[in-house]
């Protein structure tokens, strides 16, 4: 096993004491945060970032690692309204371009993050998911991302250990996945040593906004001190509206817990991600050998500082759709079950950038946090430093502020 | 669990073995415990405690090296790893529950 030291900023500058004033000031310490903390610091930008308790403890560190890029059941079943094929397309293109960051993210970082490219596969049960099936990759080679359809004998030699009367899967060659327990430190290790400044138990209590604007815009007030600021990045997930609230905005997005199992270690027969297009379930074997079984299923919510806690029903439910797919894994034995939080936007689709009614307040949230962040980071980090945007329209805060007021 | 005599933590060299499970040595621990006082934060950059055992057999000597680096004593004072089901491992086979399967967020109509 490894005897290196474990990447992770130094307890003294986290607990060093706020500077007086920054240009930017990044709120939430996860993989969102961290990562456009070291795109800022790599393109000269003045960066604070401020996380209420310790890095990477909520979504972006309890996670599984899925990089997602195939379009899921719940974005497909809404294709009857408006424009969501359009920007199911949109969306199916960040993914493709989402895969290219992560696949030269440990290069760019140097260091280890357990990055596996492996390909995922999407499995169906019924006719009717195995239609949806054909139907999605039509979509997904229509906004260029590469995913093949595999029936009968096609999919039983490619992949043995699917059960033998699964219909068919979709094989998504760009999927994989990365330890989620490593990418938001190393991020917040490099933005460090790039420039950025960051300090943990430093939760925001109060923003006030001088309608004047210019470089001290934000005075904001966190249990570490005041510091002022020319520009906010809400990046605090599925806690983002205990923050816009206090400048009177209300996002579209709400937490859910998210329950895992994990085994224990056991030969490597699975090497790509397993999902399955009707039901919750997402299955990987991981660098270490234990299989990491999610998808979805709940926790229940507690108040914080409390985690969210893990129901037994969820597991024993979650297992049975991992052990119908993957039959080999009957005798294989659970050693924990955890939850995570997630944030759901409305309509699934992330908010990032500037906010019509309070410039300079930003936002920079996804639904699929894990596989998007980085490269949302790293779009917003080019806006706030050239003033110049490349993040998709669809994705805009007043988008989803003029949602959130109607519905 | 039993009481252990004064001096115990002191023997163990860099080297030693602190983590059966995960073979995690006290150097890779000592250096999370610079970096962080939170044992949840130590566990998840090392992982120690995450094996089959779970913690039972480190979480002890992980708590000491926590408490005499940060100078927190007594060791009890520390909050401890947060506890999760299963108690000991359980086969899939054995838990899972088909008639608990649901239809996912959304369903498909076939």
């Amino acid at each position: 096993m490894t005897t290196e030291a474990p990447l992770w900023p130094s307890a003294r500058t986290l607990r060093a004491p706020l500077p007086e004033s920054t240009d930017v000031l990044i709120v939430g310490g996860g993989l969102a945060g961290t990562a456009l903390a070291y795109y800022l610091g790599r393109a000269g930008v003045e960066c604070v970032l401020v996380e209420h308790a310790e890095l990477n403890r909520e979504a972006s560190g309890t996670n599984a690692g899925s990089f997602h890029f195939q379009i899921a059941i719940h974005q497909l079943t809404a294709l009857e309204t408006g424009n969501v094929r359009e920007r199911l397309q949109t969306e199916v293109r960040l993914h493709a371009e989402a895969a290219e960051v992560w696949k030269t993210l440990e290069r760019e970082l140097a260091g280890p993050l357990e990055i596996h490219i492996t390909g995922g596969l999407m499995v169906a049960e019924t006719p009717g998911e195995l239609r949806l099936l054909h139907e999605k990759r039509e979509l997904e080679e229509e906004a260029g991302l590469e995913t093949h359809v595999l029936e009968g004998e096609e999919l039983r030699s490619f992949a043995p250990y699917l059960a033998e009367d699964l219909l068919g899967a979709t094989w998504c060659p760009d999927e994989g996945h990365a330890n989620p327990m490593l990418a938001a430190p190393l991020f917040a290790v490099r933005a460090a040593e790039a420039g950025a400044e960051l300090r943990t138990h430093a939760g925001v209590t109060r923003i006030d906004v001088d309608p004047a604007g210019g470089a001290r815009r934000f005075s904001v007030t966190t249990a570490a001190g005041r510091i002022y600021a020319h520009r906010i990045v809400n990046a605090t997930g599925a806690w983002a509206n205990d923050l816009a609230a206090l400048v009177g905005q209300r996002l579209p997005i709400r937490a859910e817990g998210l329950h895992l199992n994990v085994t224990e270690p056991r030969e490597h027969v699975l090497v790509p991600m397993v999902q399955h297009i009707g039901r919750r379930l997402t299955l990987k074997q991981s660098t270490s050998d234990t299989f990491i079984i999610g998808g979805g299923w709940p926790a229940n919510p507690e108040p914080p500082p409390r985690r969210f806690s893990t129901r037994w029903e969820s597991t024993a439910g979650n297992v049975a759709v991992a052990v119908r797919v993957v039959p080999l894994l009957a005798d294989v034995r659970i050693v924990r079950t955890w939850s995570g939080v997630m944030a759901f936007t409305e309509d699934l689709a992330p908010i990032v950038g500037d906010s019509g009614r309070l410039p300079g307040f930003y936002t920079l949230i996804a639904t699929t946090g894990f596989t998007l962040s980085p490269l949302l980071a790293q779009l917003l980090a080019e806006e706030l430093a050239t003033g110049r945007s490349a993040i998709p329209p669809e994705y805009s805060v007043d988008r989803a502020s003029a949602q959130a007021t109607t519905t | 669990m039993h009481a252990v005599g004064p001096g115990v933590y002191e023997l163990a060299t860099p080297e030693t073995i602190v983590c059966r499970c995960e073979e995690v040595t006290a150097a890779t621990l000592a250096a999370a415990i610079d970096a962080t006082d939170d044992v949840n934060v130590v566990k998840s950059l090392t992982r120690a405690g995450m094996g089959l055992c779970q913690g039972r057999n480190c979480q002890r000597q992980i708590a000491a090296a926590l408490a005499s680096h940060h100078g927190r004593q007594p060791i009890s004072s520390l909050p401890v790893a947060t506890a999760r089901p299963p108690v000991r491992p359980v086969p899939i086979g054995a838990v899972a529950d088909a008639s608990l399967e649901d239809g996912g967020f959304f369903t498909v109509d076939d």
